[in-house]
Parts: C-alpha cells; sequence; structure tokens
C-alpha cells in the first residue's frame, strides 16, 4: 500500500525553489521570459525603453549625430529638406584647369585675375571675403603667392558667363543652381568648387535650414540635450521634495499633515503651466529657474501619492503587528512603507518626465523661460510659427521630436503602470 | 432523468485558460439535484464547487468556458440554448445567492430597485407593479418597509445577504444556487439564515444547491451532501449516511479533521497529509492519490468512477469498484 | 446700456447654478446639506491661499515692476508717483489688506502699460472669449473621451482597445501647441479651408453689435448669420486642438475605470439575474464608473486653462491666456496678478460644482 511519502509526483512546488530557480536565470532571459507572461504590454515598455535609451543618448553626445553645431549660420536661410544650397561657385573656361578659387592665386607682379559677378547680388560680397581670407593665408606660404583678383561687374548672367566664354575673364562666380539653368548655352564652360563653406556643406541640410541659416537637424539633435536636462533635473527635484512630505504626512497624519495637504491640493488643482509661468516671470528667465518653476509645479503629485499609499500601508495588519513588537517608526517606515511606495513613485516619474519635457517645451514657445540662444524645440517652433506659410519644415520637425520624446516617457509609465497594477488584469 | 431530478449534470468539465496553461477545473463531473431538497456542495477551496455553481446557469464568460458535458434543467439541455436563452433563464428559473453581500450589490442603486428591475427585466411590469411585489417580497424576508429604499451600504451585513435571497426568489425560481452565503456572515446571522432557507424552501417550493467550505453547515441543514476535490466529485449521498460512514478517504480525512468538543488535551487534532494540487499540471488518475493513506498503484494510472456503493450512497474511488488489473480486492460495504 | 459682459456672463451662469444649489439644498437629506455646506467653507481657504501665493510671489521679485513697466522713459519722479499711486511703497501687511479687499470687490486697478485701461474692461472683453473657446472644447473632449472610453473597455485585449489606447497616450504627448500649428498648417495653408486666427474677420466683425462678447452667441441673437459663419468657422481650428489633447486623458480614464468597475462582484450577479449585457455595461458599469471620472473632470479644469493659453497663443485668439501671456512679456504686473487671481477663484469655483456632482451622483458620500 502506497505511503504518502512515496509519491511519485509533487503536488505543489517548495514555496522557496522557484523564486531560487529564478534568480539562478540571468537577467536577460528574465526580461525575455517576462515577454511571454506580460503579452503586448511588455512590448509597450521594451519599445519605450529602447527610445529612452536612444534619446538620452543624443542628450549626453549630440555632436556624434549631428552634423553641424546648432548655433552656427552654416546654410542659406529657409532652405527647403533636403535641397541643395544654391551656392556660388566658380566658373572657369574650358582650358583652365581651376577648380578653387585658390587655384587662380598668382605671383606678385604678375597679372591679377579677373572675375566676373552679377551685379547687385551679394555674391560679390561673398568673393570678396573669401578672396581677403584665402590672400591672408597665402602671404603665410612659402610660395609666394598672392590671390588679389579684379572683380567686374556684368548685368545679366549671359552677358557674364558670355565674357567668359570669350576669354575676357579668368573666371566667374554665379550661383550654383543659376549656372546648371544655363550651362547647356555655354558649352565651353566647367562648373568648379563652390567658394564658400565647403565644409558646410558637405553634411548637407537633412531637414532644411531656419530663417538665419542654422541647421534644423543639428538644432533637433542638440535640443534633446536641453529638453532631457530640465525633464529629469524638474523630475528629479520634484521627487526629492515631495516623497519625503509624503511620507511624512502620511505617517504622521497631524495638524502638520493638514496644513500640508491643504496647500499640496490647491496647488494641485491650479493649472501647472500658469504657475510655472508665473514662476519664471518673477525669477527671470534661465534654465535654473526653469527646472525649478516645473519641479515646484510637481511636488503635489508626488506628495499626493506617497502620502496615499502610506496611509494605506500603515492601516495593514503587519505595520500593527511589528509596531507590537516594538519596531521604531523610521524602521516601519523604511521596511514596510517605502518599499510599498516604491513602484509607484517609479510610475510617476517617468510620467513626470515626459510632462516636464512639455510643460518646458510650452514654456519656451511663449518665450517664456529659456534664455534665446539655447538650443530648444520650443523657441524653435516659436519663431517657425512667424513663417509658417513659407518653411513648414521649421514647425514640423521640432514639434515631432518633442513628441516623440514625451511619448517614450509617457508609453514607459503606461507599460509600467499596467504591470504594477495587476488588478486590471483579467481573472 | 427521473421526474423528482430537477436538475441533471452529465459528465461536466470546465476549463480556464490562463497565461500559465489550460487549467480543467472541474472534470467529467456528473450530479443529479432532486426536486424540493437542500443539497450542499463541500471541498477545499480551489477544488471547482463555485465553478460548477456558476456552470449550472452558464455564468462563466472570460477565460472560462465548458468544455464538455451536458446540462439538463427540467428536461431542457441547456447547453444547446442561445446566449439569450440563458439570460431569460438567469434570475427567472434558477437564482443565485452570492457570497459577499457588500460587493454583490450595485452601491450607486438602491435596493428595491434592484428586484424592480430584475422584475421587469423578465416579464412586462409597470414600475408602480414591480415596485409592489418588490414590497411585499422584502416584508416576508423580514426587512421592514422604511428600508427598501436605501442603499446597499446603508444596511447591515444580514440584511444585504437577505435582499440578495430576494433577488434569487423575485421571480419564483425554481432552483436557488447558493455560493457561499454565510461566509462572511458571523455565526448568529449565519443560524438566523439557514433558518430562513429552510422556511424558503417549505413555502416556495424551493430546490436549494448550498455551496460551502463549511460542513457544520451542511449538516445542519441539507439533506443530502456532494464532496469535491480537485475538480472531481468525490462522494454523493445523504447527509446521514455520508456523516456517518464516509466511504472516500477524502471525506474520511474532512469529517475527522474537524476539532472535536470531546477531544481532550492528549489527543492531537488530526492534519490531512499533502496540499492540494496544482491544477494546471494535476496528478494523473485520481486526483487524491499523492495524499491518500490507502492509495493503490492503479490510483495513479486510472481515475475511478462515480458509482453507487450502497444504495444511494456514490463513490469515487477504486477501493469499491471493480477493475481486473487492481491489486487489492474491492470493499464491499453492507447496506 | 453698457452691461459689462463679464457681469452679463456672471449672472447668466451664477443664476440658474445658485437657484440649482439652492434647490438641491432644500430638497436634500441632512447629509447632503451638510456635505454641501463644508464643501462651500473648504473652498474659502484654497481661493486665499491661491490668491496669497499670487500675491507674494508676485512682490518677491526682484527689480521695482513699475521703473521696468515704464522703461527708459520714466523718470525718478514719474516713478515714485505711480509707485505713491499703486501704494507701493506702504507697509506689506496694508499692501495686502488693499489687496485682499480688492480681490473681493473685483477692483483690479489699471493695467500699467499699453494705455493703462481698468483692467475689469479688458477682461470683460477677453473672459468670454476663452469660455466661447472652452465650453465646446470641453464637450468636444468628453464626448470622445468617455464613449470612447467605453468602447474600448467593452473591447478589452482586442485590436480596437490597443488602438485607443495608442491614440490615448499618444494624443497626451502631442503638444497641443504644435498640433494646433499642424492644424493650421494643413487646414489653413494648404487647403485653404479654414482661418487660422483671431475669432472673426475683421470686416463682418465691425457688423457684428457685442452683447455677450461671445461672438457665435451675439451673432445668433442678432441675427446676423455672416457673423455667425464666420466666428464658427474661426472657432473650428481652436476647439479642435484644445478638445482632442483633453479627450486623451478622458479615454484613458474612462477606460480604466469601466474595466475595472465590470470585474466588479455586482456585475456578475447582474448577469446572474439576466439583466441584458448591453444594459450593463451602458447603465451599470458606466455610472459607476463615471464616479471617480467626475472627481477628475474637476482636475481636469486645470489642464484645459493650461491648454487654452498656449491654443491661444497659436492661434492668436484674443482671451484671458493669450493677455496674460502678453500681459507678462509687457511686465505688466497688476494684469498678471489680476489674470491668475480670476483663474484661481474659476478653478476653486468649478471644483466646488464638481464635489457637489460628485456628492449627488455617489449616494456613498453624503450618508
Amino acid at each position: 500500500m502506497a505511503t504518502p511519502q512515496d509519491t511519485t509526483q509533487e503536488s505543489a512546488p517548495n514555496t522557496g525553489s522557484w523564486r531560487d530557480e529564478l534568480e539562478d536565470v540571468g537577467f536577460v532571459r528574465r526580461v525575455l521570459i517576462s515577454r511571454l507572461w506580460y503579452g503586448p504590454d511588455w512590448w509597450f515598455v521594451a519599445i519605450s525603453a529602447v527610445m529612452v535609451a536612444g534619446f538620452i543618448t543624443l542628450a549626453i553626445i549630440p555632436g556624434a549625430f549631428a552634423p553641424y553645431r546648432p548655433d552656427v549660420l552654416v546654410g542659406p536661410r529657409f532652405l527647403a529638406p533636403n535641397a541643395r544650397p544654391d551656392l556660388p561657385v566658380l566658373v572657369v573656361g574650358g582650358s583652365s584647369n581651376a577648380t578653387q578659387l585658390r587655384d587662380l592665386a598668382t605671383l606678385p607682379g604678375g597679372e591679377r585675375p579677373s572675375i566676373g559677378v552679377l551685379q547687385g547680388v551679394p555674391t560679390a560680397g561673398a568673393l570678396n571675403q573669401e578672396a581677403q581670407s584665402i590672400d591672408e593665408q597665402l602671404k603665410t606660404e612659402p610660395e609666394g603667392l598672392r590671390l588679389r583678383p579684379r572683380i567686374v561687374r556684368f548685368d545679366t548672367l549671359d552677358a557674364t558667363l558670355q565674357a567668359l566664354q570669350d576669354g575676357k575673364l579668368t573666371a566667374v562666380v554665379v550661383r550654383q543652381l543659376e549656372f546648371e539653368q544655363v550651362a547647356k548655352q555655354f558649352p565651353g564652360l566647367r562648373e568648379g568648387s563652390p567658394i564658400t563653406g565647403e565644409t558646410a556643406t558637405a553634411g548637407g541640410f537633412l531637414l532644411g535650414t531656419n530663417e538665419i541659416g542654422q541647421d534644423v537637424f543639428s538644432r533637433l539633435i542638440w535640443g534633446t540635450r536641453i529638453a532631457l536636462i530640465i525633464g529629469f533635473s524638474a523630475s528629479i527635484v520634484a521627487l526629492l521634495l515631495g516623497v519625503p512630505l509624503g511620507l511624512f504626512a502620511g505617517y504622521s497624519s497631524g495638524p502638520i499633515d493638514r496644513l500640508l495637504s491643504l496647500v499640496m491640493d490647491s496647488m494641485y488643482a491650479f493649472p501647472g503651466l500658469i504657475l510655472a509661468i508665473a514662476i519664471t516671470a518673477v525669477l527671470g528667465p534661465s534654465v535654473l529657474n526653469v527646472i525649478v518653476a516645473i519641479a515646484v509645479l510637481y511636488i503635489p503629485t508626488y506628495y499626493r501619492i506617497v502620502r496615499g499609499q502610506t496611509l494605506a500601508v500603515k492601516e495593514e495588519l503587519y505595520v500593527d503587528a511589528a509596531r507590537s513588537l516594538g519596531a521604531r517608526s523610521m524602521e516601519i517606515l523604511r521596511r514596510y512603507i517605502f518599499p510599498n511606495v516604491i513602484p509607484s513613485v517609479a510610475i510617476i516619474f517617468s510620467v513626470n518626465i515626459a510632462d516636464a519635457i512639455l510643460t518646458g517645451a510650452g514654456l519656451s514657445f511663449l518665450g517664456l523661460g529659456l534664455p534665446p540662444t539655447i538650443a530648444d524645440w520650443g523657441i524653435d517652433l516659436a519663431r517657425g510659427q512667424r513663417f509658417i506659410q513659407t518653411a513648414w519644415w521649421m514647425i514640423t520637425f521640432p514639434g515631432l521630436a518633442i513628441m516623440l520624446v514625451v511619448l517614450a516617457f509617457s508609453m514607459m509609465g503606461e507599460g509600467l503602470t499596467e504591470i504594477f497594477n495587476p488588478k486590471l488584469r483579467e481573472r | 432523468m427521473t421526474d423528482d431530478t430537477l436538475y441533471s449534470v452529465r459528465n461536466l468539465s470546465v476549463d480556464y485558460t490562463t497565461r500559465s496553461g489550460t487549467v480543467r477545473a472541474v472534470e467529467n463531473v456528473s450530479l443529479d439535484i432532486k426536486r424540493g431538497e437542500i443539497l450542499g456542495l463541500v471541498g477545499e477551496s480551489g477544488c471547482g464547487k463555485s465553478t460548477l455553481g456558476k456552470a449550472l446557469m452558464r455564468l462563466h464568460t472570460g477565460p472560462a468556458h465548458i468544455a464538455a458535458g451536458e446540462l439538463w434543467f427540467d428536461g431542457r439541455d441547456l447547453m444547446t440554448y442561445s446566449e439569450e436563452e440563458m439570460r431569460q433563464i438567469r434570475g427567472a428559473e434558477i437564482g443565485m445567492v452570492f457570497q459577499d453581500p457588500m460587493t454583490s450589490l450595485n452601491p450607486v442603486q438602491r435596493v428595491i430597485d434592484h428586484i424592480s428591475e430584475t422584475i421587469r427585466t423578465h416579464e412586462p411590469s409597470s414600475e408602480g407593479m414591480a415596485r409592489q411585489r418588490a414590497e411585499e417580497l422584502f416584508e416576508r424576508l423580514g426587512i421592514r418597509s422604511e428600508r427598501i429604499d436605501d442603499y446597499p451600504h446603508q444596511m447591515s451585513g444580514g440584511m444585504r445577504q437577505r435582499v440578495m435571497i430576494s433577488l434569487a426568489l423575485a421571480l419564483h425560481a425554481k432552483l436557488v444556487v447558493a455560493d457561499e452565503p454565510t461566509t462572511s456572515l458571523d455565526v448568529i446571522v449565519e443560524a438566523k439564515f439557514l433558518d430562513l432557507l429552510r422556511e424558503l424552501r417549505e413555502e416556495f417550493g424551493l430546490t436549494i444547491l448550498l455551496i460551502t467550505h463549511n460542513i457544520g453547515v451542511v449538516a445542519e441543514v441539507a439533506d443530502r451532501v456532494a464532496v469535491m476535490y480537485a475538480g472531481h466529485m468525490a462522494e454523493v449521498g445523504n447527509v446521514e449516511d455520508v456523516f456517518d460512514r464516509p466511504l472516500h478517504p477524502y471525506t474520511q480525512g474532512l469529517l475527522q479533521s474537524v476539532p472535536n468538543i470531546s477531544l481532550t488535551e492528549a489527543d492531537s487534532l488530526y492534519r490531512m497529509g499533502g496540499e492540494p494540487p496544482n491544477l494546471v499540471n494535476p496528478p494523473s488518475g485520481c486526483r487524491f492519490h499523492p495524499r491518500c493513506p490507502s492509495a493503490m498503484p492503479i490510483c495513479s494510472r486510472l481515475a475511478p468512477h462515480l458509482q453507487p456503493a450502497v444504495d444511494e450512497h456514490l463513490v469515487h474511488c477504486w477501493l469499491y469498484e471493480d477493475h481486473p488489473e487492481k491489486e487489492m480486492p474491492t470493499v464491499k460495504v453492507e447496506g | 446700456m453698457n452691461l459689462s459682459p463679464f457681469a452679463l456672463i456672471f449672472v447668466v451662469i451664477g443664476a440658474p447654478a445658485f437657484i440649482a444649489l439652492v434647490y438641491i439644498f432644500v430638497r436634500g437629506s441632512a447629509g447632503l446639506r451638510r456635505y454641501i455646506l463644508t464643501r462651500i467653507v473648504l473652498t474659502l481657504p484654497m481661493v486665499f491661499i491661491l490668491a496669497s501665493l499670487v500675491f507674494f510671489v508676485m512682490r518677491v521679485l526682484p527689480g521695482d515692476p513699475v521703473s521696468s513697466a515704464l522703461g527708459p522713459k520714466g523718470t525718478p519722479e514719474m516713478i515714485q508717483r505711480v509707485r505713491a499711486q499703486l501704494g507701493l511703497n506702504d507697509p506689506m501687511i496694508v499692501q495686502y489688506g488693499r489687496f485682499l479687499r480688492d480681490v473681493v470687490t473685483f477692483n483690479f486697478g489699471n493695467a500699467l502699460t499699453g494705455g493703462h485701461r481698468p483692467i475689469v474692461d479688458e477682461m470683460s472683453e477677453r473672459f468670454p472669449a476663452t469660455l466661447e473657446l472652452v465650453i465646446p472644447a470641453s464637450i468636444l473632449a468628453l464626448l470622445i473621451g468617455v464613449y470612447g472610453g467605453a468602447f474600448a473597455a467593452a473591447r478589452r485585449k482586442k485590436a480596437t482597445d490597443y488602438a485607443l489606447r495608442l491614440y490615448s497616450v499618444v494624443i497626451y504627448s502631442l503638444p497641443i501647441f504644435w498640433l494646433g500649428l499642424m492644424l493650421q498648417l494643413l487646414f489653413g495653408v494648404r487647403l485653404h479651408v479654414l482661418p487660422i486666427s483671431g475669432r472673426i474677420d475683421a470686416v463682418v466683425g465691425t457688423s457684428l453689435k457685442h452683447v455677450t462678447n461671445i461672438y457665435s452667441i451675439d451673432a445668433l441673437i442678432s441675427g446676423n448669420w455672416n457673423a455667425f459663419r464666420s466666428a464658427g468657422l474661426h472657432l473650428v481650428l481652436p476647439t479642435v486642438t484644445l478638445g482632442l489633447i483633453l479627450s486623451g486623458v478622458f479615454v484613458r480614464l474612462t477606460r480604466i475605470n469601466v474595466i475595472e468597475t465590470f470585474q466588479s462582484d455586482y456585475i456578475a450577479a447582474a448577469r446572474a439575474r439576466g439583466i441584458r449585457e448591453r444594459v450593463l455595461v451602458y447603465t451599470h458599469a458606466l455610472k459607476n464608473a463615471m464616479i471617480p471620472v467626475i472627481t477628475l473632470i474637476g482636475l481636469q479644469v486645470a489642464i484645459l486653462l493650461a491648454g487654452a493659453v498656449l491654443t491661444e497663443t497659436v492661434f492668436s485668439w484674443p482671451g484671458m491666456g493669450s493677455y496674460l501671456v502678453e500681459r507678462i512679456s509687457g511686465r505688466d504686473y497688476t494684469a498678471v496678478q489680476s489674470v491668475i487671481t480670476v483663474f484661481a477663484l474659476f478653478v476653486a469655483l468649478i471644483s466646488l460644482a464638481v464635489d457637489i456632482i460628485y456628492s449627488l451622483v455617489d449616494p456613498r458620500v453624503r450618508y
């Protein structure tokens, strides 16, 4: 007759063993296994985590991704996305083998090169500038070459190019696209290199340029830095202030709790952006002030949630039990209440960052908060609004960037909520 | 199916789909409920008794569904009914009383509206008439007329439970399934509740399926008892027969576990060994075999059948069933 | 008769609200009465705190508001004179007392810059504009939100549910000013079908008689269909912008609450009585689910006002929000102080109204 000890099958797992097994499995495997458990919500969190990591990378090393610096005027104004800038190029006769402006340098005393330009356009000025800087550089070099062109102005493009074709000029400097339009009519002429900013155009302007010639794409990448700085800093400050206050208020439940709650509830009910506007208006435009203003906005959120959770946990039987065994308040807070509070705080933190970035962008859109010298998406949107009729790319891309960053953090918060709040799952 | 059988469950299996796999909460269970009787359905938590109760009116939603079986209610197989036809049966012919009356009542609906809404859902009736019928019912159940417009949270636990019963009776249901109705009540209220059940059975000709884990309640008020374990029906019979002479080893262990007031200090309390099985991966054959003191090798290979051991006392155990491969002889029970 | 539109709106909204309140009070039970009184009494501290916060924040500024408002034109004598006029040299306590008195009597003083108009007059033009924007937007948001949320909850774990969840997360992440700009780009610049700034076409606007300063209503009253059409068209893009953004929050809230409610025991119990599924979702579950949503509607007012500020800026809509931004850039601190106080009052009143409605819906609160 079989006895209970001879069971052929474990009827229930040993309570400790599966936990130990889980610990042995590496973190990566655990993450992958949890995918089966949590289903689509796992994807929510996973995708958003990847996005967040990507944005953080952009914020830390923007230079590695952005072709230009955000504040430099690297290109022509109002260039549409991926359009070729209409730069002034050197055009020479078929017999000449010069390609760059530099190639036209001659020995002092020799014949000065004559370069034709169109009357009344800025190309002449650009040519002068370039020639001068090349000349300065040549002075330091041993060959003794100098570049002192004679600039000849013409009324029409045709006349200019005709003169070159006829051999009356050494070279002509005209806009690239202009030349290419009529190039067929002047078969003897050859297009050389642009005379200005060649290195600048090497990267191209993926998303166009804004109204003063800055690269939109670079500003987008560099803007990540300020957005994330504001987002993280404001959230961390709010957390550091709100969580302890909430713990304290929830645990002590005295008159201080009531007073604090009244203040916090009033702040919480009031429109956040407007409060932030008021604070930055008073303190003045600077990054630090924006961080402070937004942090103040979110302290009540942390306070309320943490206080609520503290109150709930405080009523639990195991806290009573601990207290009856002589545990001190700090210990109870640390060992029972605080760990229960952490999941909610984590969720709020990630949603908080999303919100802080939105509020910060809103503030700079309104022209309050950040000094205008910083590359920021909100500021770019405000600038772009004036040119909505002509330069659609100035408002489309910065806003898209804001949305993607905020989306990443909100998705993470949303996914974490579903994972940490299992009561919403199907029984 | 004979005429005195109100409900006949045949080979019912109910599955739950969970993330860990499919759980067969009720396997191949057959049960007859006789007209006018109070049948107690007992077992540990998780043995499938609530699932069985809900299956009687096909109340399962979401991950739970009936995998196989027949449900013969009053000569009709409910498995062939559409959802709309089932809806018409629920509340009107089969009623249910739930465990926790606080959460089972709509907090924003007045108590009397619960009943009048039910009446008007099933029968064409004016607001006034429905309300009047509700009032009469409440009076019969001992709820004072000045309380009928209250909200659930304004009533005591015992009163709420009476409201639950009246909901089940509002349309003169033939069968009332009471799912752990006294678990949330204290002992005195529970006693009153059981008295009320008996009275109502007499007066309205009710048939009651009383689902509970409390054997004492069953002993006091039921005519017959059915014992479930891990989704299987272990033993069914008259209360006196089963309690005086439990045949299934599980029932024996169960009854032995009840503390007896005549125990002395020297006696120790009986504890049944082992733990209830994990139903995702249940034990093979008879699900009780890992804990059974009388287990034989055949028990882990094949599941027995629910058969009469003597008269109307049915048992689901190899001890009492013949099989060519059995190693031990069959126990014969005298009548 | 120059009835300030400000006062007019106040009366039109306030009178029925007051009557309703009295009715509820008289017909309600003792518990309800007690609850309402408590809520009214508790609202006062909130307004008090916010108004005081405004006062002190404004006084904490480094630098002198008057001299920065007057700019380089201000001679020291002028500055002193204006300061004395505004009572800025008095001790803080006296200033505070005067401030509180002014708040209660709605005496906001004159703008420091830009014409020195009485602020109340400016607000009486701006406030109706904001109302005209905010009310339709809220209704739109509620409709999309509540029905979208219930719809998603009813189809949980299916494609529609995830699509709606994605919708609400995306909408939540959209900067409202960017949405406005994109709508302007699409419908105003590319398709040329809708106007992108202002409240009404300038030419048509001159023919409109201003009564309430809510242009669409005024046009309706005076039968001026041109004006009505123009005002309506101008209203479309800003309302859609604000309403869409707000709807995301409501979809999410309603969905979660309906799901949670739907898993309750009383829903199962009702199903066991044969109540129809549709009745269960849209009556029993939704009614219970709306209770927490109502409280949150009150909090959404905050988001609504913040959104209004940004929307008005994008669409050059002359409401309270854009007024605030203009006055801040112009360093007109008297006006800024007044605007924020009015906002605080608005929020407090809405909170109070929501609490009272909440007590009517959830009987557990009053007994």
